[in-house]
């Protein structure tokens, strides 16, 4: 699979496999510069929601979604299918929101509706937790 | 075989069980209870009609155009469930054997097995009906298998063990095989760690710089600690 946002200068060819870490939290990409997508694992799955996770930056400098926050509504992201099609999607809505309150199921939940979701970081990024306080979740349906 | 030690734990509580619906009484073992304060894992599903399977393991017709989202909210240690049940479409009155018609059960994907649990089933005017709440175990589902409920020695950490073995699903008097199915799966808690600090507003030195990395660097995609209160078979 992969992921084009001519808007903020994405364009991924490969899209890393992602699930959920031992202590139940995301994987996420170990390469700043990858996009990784969250598989559930399903063998036969009827959601229709696609959730991509990307770094804002790492140690040294801006990272693969450090312009997510400049995607607007109508904007158009483009999927790329494993068996060579490609899915179109236009920005809906952009929120951020706290970890210790992050909206699970509005991320990482099934939807009947073929939908986008688009995560990164945002927010202060707390010295001592050695992470940021927030994330942007940025929110796409199927055009 | 790892249901052997709880059936035999149960049986005191199973011959409860069948004595009081053998006298037609509807006692709800199950303890709606309030949010508890954290939670061990988490799951969603997505149910549809197409995933219907009968009690022959054959695919059977669920209803058109119908859907579940089914997310869970699990704390094993406390044996408590919470769940946000969504439906679009399913219509009519619910019917089930069980004590009520909207169920987690215990089968792989293409294949019949018995409820385990039995939610309140979603209500509401129009196309969208809901369900939200907390439940406690012991878990009863009214239905009986081998002279006790199919509910018995059930636990939680069953599903944390193989999710994908579990589906949710609601049966209507149209569609007794199930309106939708969906088998579960699991879904990462808390916030997602997608930056190391370099652009981020604050002190951002080389020390957290190195914290991040080593934070990174643990796994192949970042994985870094073992989980505590999982019991994987």
């Amino acid at each position: 699979m992969s992921v084009r946002a001519d808007a903020i200068g994405v364009d991924e060819p490969e899209l890393l496999g992602l699930g959920v870490a031992d202590d139940g939290s995301a994987e996420v990409p170990q390469d700043y510069d990858r996009v990784g997508r969250f598989d559930n694992g399903a063998t036969q799955d009827r959601s229709g929601a696609t959730v991509l996770l990307g770094h804002v930056d790492s140690r040294s400098g801006p990272a693969v979604f450090y312009r997510l926050r400049d995607l607007r509504a109508g904007d158009v992201i483009e999927v790329g299918l494993s068996d060579g099609t490609s899915a179109r999607y236009a920005v809906a809505r952009t929120e951020q929101v706290a970890k210790d309150r992050f909206p699970t199921f509005a991320v990482f939940g099934a939807s009947a509706d073929d939908v986008l979701r688009l995560v990164t970081c945002a927010g202060e990024f707390d010295r001592g937790a050695r992470s940021y306080t927030d994330n942007l979740v940025v929110h796409a349906a199927r055009v | 075989m790892r249901r052997i030690a709880p059936r035999l734990a149960f049986l005191t509580a199973a011959t409860v069980a069948f004595t009081a619906v053998s006298v037609g009484t509807a006692l709800a073992q199950d303890t709606e209870v309030d949010e508890p304060g954290s939670f061990t894992s988490m799951f969603t599903a997505m149910a549809t009609p197409d995933m219907v399977i009968g009690t022959d393991n054959q695919p059977a017709p669920g209803q058109p155009g119908a859907t579940g989202t089914f997310n869970y909210r699990i704390n094993s240690d406390q044996e408590v469930i919470c769940y946000d049940l969504t439906l679009q479409g399913v219509q009519g009155d619910y019917k089930s054997p069980a004590k009520t018609a909207t169920h987690i059960h215990e089968a792989q994907p293409g294949m019949a097995g018995p409820p385990r649990i039995a939610f309140p089933n979603p209500a509401g005017d129009g196309d969208t009906r809901t369900s939200s709440g907390c439940l406690q175990g012991p878990f009863t589902t009214g239905v009986m298998a081998n002279g006790q409920d199919s509910g018995t020695g059930f636990s939680l950490k069953e599903i944390e063990a193989d999710p994908s073995a579990f589906f949710g699903d609601t049966h209507t008097a149209d569609f007794t095989a199930g309106a939708v199915r969906g088998q579960l799966t699991e879904v990462p808690m808390g916030g997602v760690e997608t930056g190391a600090g370099a652009t981020g507003a604050g002190d951002t030195g080389a020390t957290v710089a190195l914290g991040a990395a080593g934070l990174l660097a643990a796994a192949g995609v970042g994985a870094v600690a073992v989980r505590r209160n999982r019991a994987r078979s």
